[in-house]
């Protein structure tokens, strides 16, 4: 039921994944600005240090996107599958939250 | 003899287009029932890949040709019924990937049906990954590619098993 190769081929690809994981992990740093843009635009840039709340609105919905104690995160959003209310907060520059319905990026950026 | 042969033909081909009606049925029912337990784990959008059983079946028993026409309808019919565009974007990109990985694999023949899934199952992760991140305009998502290799992997496994397992004991 289960060949060598299979084995390999599996082993190769979790340590292709751990890879990864651990580049990304280390390339994470903590960043000053939330980059907020829908469909590839920059919408708004808010600062990471003061506590803030900011509405997006477009033809395929609205999202509700918060900073609070420097960490950036969705609180309410009319999308159908709420994953992106459901993310947790992000703060270093390698993260990212998305709303694939509302084509919505969040990152935090220097 | 030969009209023997044309009949004998013809009622395999009615054969493998029922079956394959029958498969695409049986992939829709599987995918609706995915839908029904979102699993939100660390990373939105992991799932078990269920449909896939079917896809590697119809690989198996009745060729390329059908796998294509029965994975390509199952996204289209559910994307119609039960999601919208984009979904059927996303989808497709992804089963492309996935059935190109798994042809291929097979055709190298040294990996079983399980090793076969595996590869289905990361190549399906990627292709939705890239689309997302083209459609976002963003590289940085493909970092979840750590993530989605190992519960890729996951997925792959069991579905590759169970599969497995029921072509063995499936007769048609």
């Amino acid at each position: 039921m289960v060949k060598k190769a299979d084995v390999w081929f599996i082993v190769i690809t979790l340590l292709l994944g751990i890879a990864l994981f651990v580049i990304w992990k280390l390339s994470a740093k903590p960043g000053k600005t939330a980059v907020i843009s829908v469909d590839g635009e920059i919408v708004a840039e808010l600062p990471m240090n003061s506590d803030t709340t900011y509405t997006v609105r477009t033809e395929q919905g609205m999202n509700v996107v918060e900073v609070k104690d420097a960490k950036l995160f969705v609180s309410k959003a009319d999308c159908r599958d709420q994953i992106c209310v459901g993310h947790r907060a992000i703060s270093d520059q390698t993260e990212t939250i998305v709303c694939l319905p509302h084509k919505l990026v969040l990152e935090v950026k220097e | 003899m030969s009209r023997d042969h044309a009949s004998n033909q013809r009622g395999n081909n009615n054969h493998a287009t029922a079956l394959s009606g029958v498969l695409m049925a049986l992939a829709l029912v599987l995918s609706y029932l995915e839908t029904l337990v979102p699993i939100h784990f660390v990373v939105p959008g992991v799932k078990l890949g269920l449909a896939n059983i079917v896809t590697i079946i119809a690989l198996v028993r009745l060729g390329i040709g059908r796998a294509i026409i029965i994975s390509g309808g199952r996204i289209l019919l559910s994307g119609v019924l039960f999601g919208n565009p984009l979904v059927i974007v996303y989808s497709l990109a992804g089963a492309a990937l996935s059935m190109l990985v798994m042809v291929v694999m097979r055709k190298f023949s040294i990996f079983s049906v399980t090793g076969v899934s595996v590869g289905g199952a990361i190549a399906h992760n990627f292709g939705q990954l890239l689309v997302a991140a083209l459609i976002m305009e963003n590289v940085k998502l493909m970092y979840y590619m750590a993530i989605l290799s190992v519960t890729g992997v996951i997925a792959g496994c069991a579905i590759g098993l169970l599969t497995s397992y029921l072509l063995k004991i499936l007769r048609f």
